[in-house]
């Protein structure tokens, strides 16, 4: 990432090199938005909705260009589909950390956006999974529908597009609440 | 054995051990003293008309108000197809029981679960690590009915939502 991120510092001082940098951008933006993979892994009910469901032939995440990856090495998205246990946000912490730049997380379902069902009179469940990595796109719901989880993904592609080169090293400068 | 049968038969096999309590599910149910825990399942284990081959589950239970903590072993035949509840009922403070998975092996990991949960020790038990919360867990038992942890946050009264 290091080598592309300096690109527009140099092409910018020649002229007509900004019109570089926005096709730069096109593209690399097109090829990221267009083959979202996500990381395999699921710790709750939203897993069946969310990946099994919306990623078999009904409603299909293939149209999308997302495909499932079982290594975090390999993988663009994080769909946390399901309940966070305090033991379990140490485990996705690790798992998202793992992952190569750009990458971008989906908080799906009631209990990964704010505890969900167990907020109250519980001793296990992390209230949110934006307490330990950001988040780029929540999508409600207990369990969301497939249509929304795809909407979400499509909002993400949105969001996608509209970056620049260089603001993909952002979410190395999110620091948590403190827990 | 229907119910009937197999609370008389236990009345009959182990008298003065065994405290019956109502069947409140159908099921036969007892209580019994912590210190003749290992005799009682020593006998529904072995005992060929009772023959309690299996422990689907073991939990416990918290009663503040009468200063008591107990632990309840659900128990089932496969051979002989009749299930029985077994109680076991501590003080609060310092609760411990015998261990019962040199009978039925299941019981090793909810006895880990028990004794994490509700802080009940249980002597000789073969592996007694804890097992489902976090490593560096230090703020008590949480399913202790008057359990406040850092994070807690109890369930409001219908209409005292904030």
């Amino acid at each position: 990432m290091g080598v592309i991120e300096k690109v527009p510092l140099y092409l910018e001082k020649i002229p007509g090199g900004g019109l570089i940098t926005t096709s730069l951008d096109a593209v690399l933006n097109w090829s990221r938005a267009s083959s979202l993979w996500y990381l395999l892994f699921g710790t709750a009910c939203c897993a069946i909705e969310g990946l099994m469901c919306t990623g078999a032939s009904r409603y299909d995440y293939d149209r999308f260009g997302m495909f499932y990856r079982a290594s975090p090495r390999q993988a663009d998205l994080m769909i946390v589909a399901g309940t966070i246990t305090n033991k379990m946000a140490k485990r996705v912490k690790i798992l998202y950390e793992q992952m190569s730049e750009p990458k971008y997380v989906i908080a799906m379902g009631g209990c990964a956006i704010r505890g969900g069902p167990f907020y109250y009179d519980c001793y296990s469940v992390l209230r949110g999974i934006d307490l330990v990595i950001p988040v780029d796109v929540y999508v409600p719901g207990c369990p969301p529908r497939p249509e929304s989880i795809l909407e979400g993904c499509l909002k993400l592609q949105k969001k996608i597009k509209k970056q620049k080169v260089g603001d993909w090293s952002k979410t190395e400068k999110f620091i948590p609440e403190p827990k | 054995m229907t119910p009937e049968e197999l609370t008389s038969k236990i009345k009959t096999t182990l008298p003065d051990k065994v405290e019956e309590l109502p069947a409140v599910t159908g099921i036969p149910a007892f209580k019994v003293r912590p210190e003749h825990l290992e005799e009682v399942c020593r006998i529904l284990f072995s005992d060929p008309d009772l023959h309690f081959d299996n422990l689907p589950c073991l939990g416990g239970i918290d009663y503040p108000e009468t200063n008591e903590i107990g632990v309840v072993y659900c128990l089932f035949s496969f051979a002989r197809r009749h299930h029985l509840n077994l109680r076991v009922m501590m003080p609060r403070e310092n609760p411990e029981v015998i261990t019962v998975s040199e009978f039925w092996l299941a019981a090793d990991w909810f006895e880990r679960e028990t004794a994490e949960l509700f802080g009940i020790k249980f002597k000789d038990h073969p592996d007694p690590r804890p097992l489902l919360l976090i490593e560096e867990w230090d703020e008590g038992y949480p399913m202790r009915k008057d359990w406040e942890g850092k994070d807690f946050i109890r369930m409001p009264e219908v209409g005292q939502e904030k």
